[in-house]
């Protein structure tokens, strides 16, 4: 038994209101899902509050998780389910269709020259970051969700609701191009 | 999938090229004090719960009352037992 399934069989078993052994799990899982908020979302002001809730919301459904698959996938899921619930909400409208022939030249596909210009001359951390924020969201959810969180690319077209295909080609198109701005 | 992949991809076998390693091991590290925010969302949650059980046990508890009562009122007074 891992560490992790310890602290989500001693948080299950926990009286109500003693939540130490939740705080570990959360302690264990902040970083990696707030980077998923941040990238997955594009912004840094809505990163917390939603790494915030993914966590309250993964508190109250705890007595549901059976153990199946990892803690770590769990909330992973719950993550990128409530991220793009807030991306929908944001944008009120579904992603672009990236099979659309007229896509190539879609606005939401061009990342802005002035930022493409700011990313040589960062640290890494930061290149990453700058060069994900100047990426549409068509392109940098499903590189999130396939590079940083492992997702399948079916479990990927699932989330997005997009064709198998689609979701393949945005992600043959999102490396490319994190590829270029990051050389530049 | 739908009709417009078919079309235009009709393989499926899309060349994805190769994961960004760096995406990977990638980590954001939060501000002071975040898990004690957690912890806090969470019990204000527990309290406003517990707080929503105990009306509702309050108000269905006062109902029960005035039914009883009305109900009493409805029957009149009662008979005195008259003992053998």
């Amino acid at each position: 038994m891992t560490s992790d399934e310890k602290l989500v069989v001693a948080a299950q078993e926990a009286p109500e209101g003693d939540t130490r052994a939740f705080d570990a799990l959360v302690v264990r899982h902040q970083e990696r899902v707030l980077a998923n908020c941040r990238y997955l979302s594009g912004s840094a002001d809505d990163a917390h509050d939603l790494a915030q809730e993914v966590f309250v919301k993964a508190f109250f459904g705890l007595e549901r998780f059976q153990g199946r698959s990892q803690f770590g996938s769990w909330v992973q899921r719950i993550k990128v389910n409530h991220c793009l619930n807030h991306l929908r909400k944001r944008k009120g409208k579904s992603f672009l269709e990236l099979d659309d022939p007229t896509l190539c030249s879609a606005v939401e596909l061009q990342s802005h020259a002035s930022t493409e210009r700011d990313v040589g001359h960062r640290d890494m951390r930061d290149r990453i970051r700058t060069v994900l924020d100047a990426m549409p969201d068509t392109l940098r959810v499903p590189l999130i969700m396939c590079d940083l969180d492992g997702f399948s690319y079916q479990e990927i077209a699932d989330s997005l609701e997009l064709g198998l295909s689609a979701v393949k080609m945005r992600i043959k198109r999102a490396r490319e191009e994190f590829r270029r701005l990051y050389r530049e | 999938m739908n009709s417009d992949d078919e079309r235009h991809h009709p393989d499926r076998d899309i060349e994805t090229g190769e994961a960004i390693a760096e995406l990977a091991a990638l980590r954001e590290v939060p501000a002071a004090g975040f898990a004690d925010q957690i912890r806090h969302s969470i019990q204000r949650r527990l309290f406003a719960a517990q707080a929503a059980d105990f009306s509702l046990h309050v108000f269905l508890q006062i109902m029960f009352e005035y039914l009883s009562a009305a109900l009493d009122a409805f029957r009149g007074p009662q008979p005195p037992q008259h003992r053998e």
